[in-house]
């Protein structure tokens, strides 16, 4: 008997249609003969597949997307005649489009490209902003002008009665971590008033605000002259 | 400072440079620029006022027979607009490169980026400091704190907080005189020395000119006026009559004769400076799109200007400069459309799919 005849026998076994006689005869064709041996295993795994596919619910839990994968799959193979090639084209898009890592990364597109936008149009907002800030500073504000006199501690020390002028002179003089003294634009005027000639010389001696032992001297004779003055502009400025 | 009141006259010019700024010139002028998309640009100069001092104008901003003249009158002013188109802004900085002793050089830059939904534009205007004499340094006479206090209250129009700021400023300029006093003083002394050595002779030793520094300084100021005159026409002499005058030495002439040359380049240095001084200037720059950023103190829509900056330049080279976008509208339609496809396609994906969806248990 030929193996044909051994196959049309492995399909009739599986509904239970073969004689015992058969079966016996089928049973030791199968031992001898290793292709249809592998014929009935991949019937018996095809028989367990449907097995479970009964098993399961009728749909499966995605159904769009399954049947998504299985017309992607069998579109490109399966001549549908009635079709267009650009409604065949249109149908693998939307097939495409509808399978869940596409739309994934659809909308994570769509968000990045409108959020790129308001960050753009956020970020020229604010620098519009801030250069209309600072032009209305420059016309409608007094500008400040910020200067510092650091004198010399040591030098200081040496100006008579300076420790009385520093003490009016209040929170508007402060050491820093050199143990210079520092006096705001507007304490130093006190000084710079009465002194305004000094200034000038050590200015154009010093070349900035930083004023050396040497030139705290010079301040300092005028100073002493003009003590009494300048204790009283810093008083008046203390108190304002 | 007894000294500083007789020398004021040798620096005459470099005083307004500091206080030219409260007299208003005879002539204004004013340089439109107008910066394109496509990175072209056109420059026009507007001359407005007295017509006698046009031409002097003409030749210290560079403007040659390569741009287009128009004149007009208005009322009793006289106009004179000189416009030139640039298809590149390396073409402009060529036009306007300026020569020393000459006109003044201006470097305009342009640069431009592609930033997504925009096109970033910055355009800058750098006018170079109007000499470059430097044999004295500016810092032994100004402090950088004043400089800072002048070009916030001058070019940036910051009111001083106390009279006692204005005061110092007024002392500043003062001191600033004295310092471009010197600072020429000391270019024309080097030459001269350098002079005298060439001409090596015993009557007139570089050593006796050294010991008369200051008196020969102290004494050039008094007549200084009629030197920087004189010195207009490029005359050797003149200087050399000075000296010679001053050292009671004629052998000074030879030696002002030796470097007649570098004297003559030096003297058209100066003369620049005060041609330079008389007139008004206004910058304005019309950019693309939207301005963002620039140090301009005022802008009127896109369009930004500076003025009262002249003073600047006889300290440090003056820098100008203004940013702006502008919305590539290409890329927003394609970003619209391509946001229009998939939401489409993901809505008609959706659609088709639950059709199928139905259609499929009964199959």
């Amino acid at each position: 008997m030929s193996c044909g005849q051994y196959e049309e026998w492995l399909f009739l076994h599986r509904p239970g249609e073969l004689s015992r006689a058969d079966l016996a005869a089928l049973e030791a064709h199968l031992r001898d003969c290793p292709q249809c041996a592998a014929l009935k295993k991949a019937l018996a795994s095809d028989d367990r597949r449907l097995a479970r596919l009964r098993a399961m619910a009728p749909e499966p839990p995605d159904a769009d997307a399954a049947a998504g994968r299985v017309l992607l799959a069998i579109g490109g193979r399966k001549p549908v005649a009635s079709h267009s090639r650009i409604r065949n084209f249109l149908e693998v898009i939307l097939l495409t489009f509808n399978q869940p890592r596409i739309r994934t990364a659809s909308a994570f597109l769509s968000v990045t490209l409108v959020g790129a936008l308001l960050y753009q149009q956020f970020s020229v907002m604010s620098e519009v902003s801030n250069l209309e800030a600072r032009m209305a500073l420059r016309q409608d504000q007094p500008g400040m002008i910020h200067t510092a006199f650091v004198l010399d501690a040591e030098a200081v020390s040496r100006i008579p009665r300076s420790s009385e002028i520093l003490e009016a002179l209040g929170d508007r003089v402060k050491a820093d971590s050199d143990r210079n003294i520092i006096i705001s634009r507007e304490a130093a005027q006190s000084m710079q008033e009465t002194a305004t000639r000094t200034l000038r010389f050590t200015s154009r001696k010093a070349g900035s605000a930083v004023l050396d032992a040497r030139v705290i001297e010079e301040i300092s004779r005028v100073v002493q002259r003009q003590a009494s003055l300048v204790f009283r502009v810093s008083r008046k400025g203390g108190a304002g | 400072m007894n000294g500083g009141m007789r020398v004021r006259s040798f620096g005459v010019a470099a005083l307004a440079g500091l206080i030219i700024v409260a007299a208003p010139g005879c002539l204004e002028i004013e340089t439109k620029t107008h910066v394109r998309r496509d990175e072209s640009l056109n420059r026009t100069v507007v001359f407005s006022g007295d017509s006698a001092g046009v031409p002097g104008a003409c030749i210290v901003l560079g403007i040659d027979s390569s741009w287009a003249l128009e004149t007009r009158r208005e009322e009793r002013k006289y106009i004179l607009t000189a416009s030139r188109e640039f298809a590149t802004v390396q073409d402009m900085a060529r036009a306007l490169r300026g020569s020393p002793g000459k006109s003044v050089t201006i470097t305009p830059r342009l640069e431009s980026r592609f930033d997504w939904f925009f096109t970033i534009y910055r355009y800058s205007e750098t006018w170079s400091r109007l000499h470059q004499i430097n044999e004295v340094p500016l810092s032994d006479y100004v402090s950088p704190g004043e400089i800072d206090m002048f070009f916030r209250h001058e070019l940036r129009k910051e009111p001083f907080p106390t009279k006692g700021d204005s005061l110092a400023l007024a002392d500043a300029e003062d001191r600033y005189t004295e310092w471009d006093s010197r600072n020429w003083f000391e270019a024309y002394y080097k030459i001269f020395l350098k002079g005298v050595r060439e001409l090596g002779d015993p009557a007139l030793q570089a050593d006796s000119v050294e010991r008369r520094k200051d008196v020969l300084f102290r004494s050039l100021g008094e007549d200084f006026s009629a030197f920087a005159d004189s010195k207009k026409s490029s005359d050797f002499n003149a200087m050399g009559a000075e000296f010679a005058r001053v050292l009671k030495n004629p052998l000074a002439l030879e030696a002002a004769a030796k470097e007649s040359d570098a004297i003559a380049l030096l003297a058209r240095q100066q003369a620049f400076v005060e041609d330079f001084a008389p007139f008004g200037y206004k910058v304005r720059t019309e950019m693309p799109g939207l301005i963002t950023n620039t140090n301009a103190p005022s802008i009127n829509g896109n369009i930004v200007t500076w003025e009262d900056f002249e003073g600047a330049l006889y300290i440090t080279d003056f820098d100008m400069w203004v940013e702006s976008r502008v919305v590539n509208w290409w890329a927003v339609g394609i970003a619209a459309l391509l946001l229009v496809i998939v939401t489409a396609l993901s809505i008609a994906g959706i659609v088709r799919g639950r059709g199928r969806g139905r259609i499929s248990p009964s199959t």
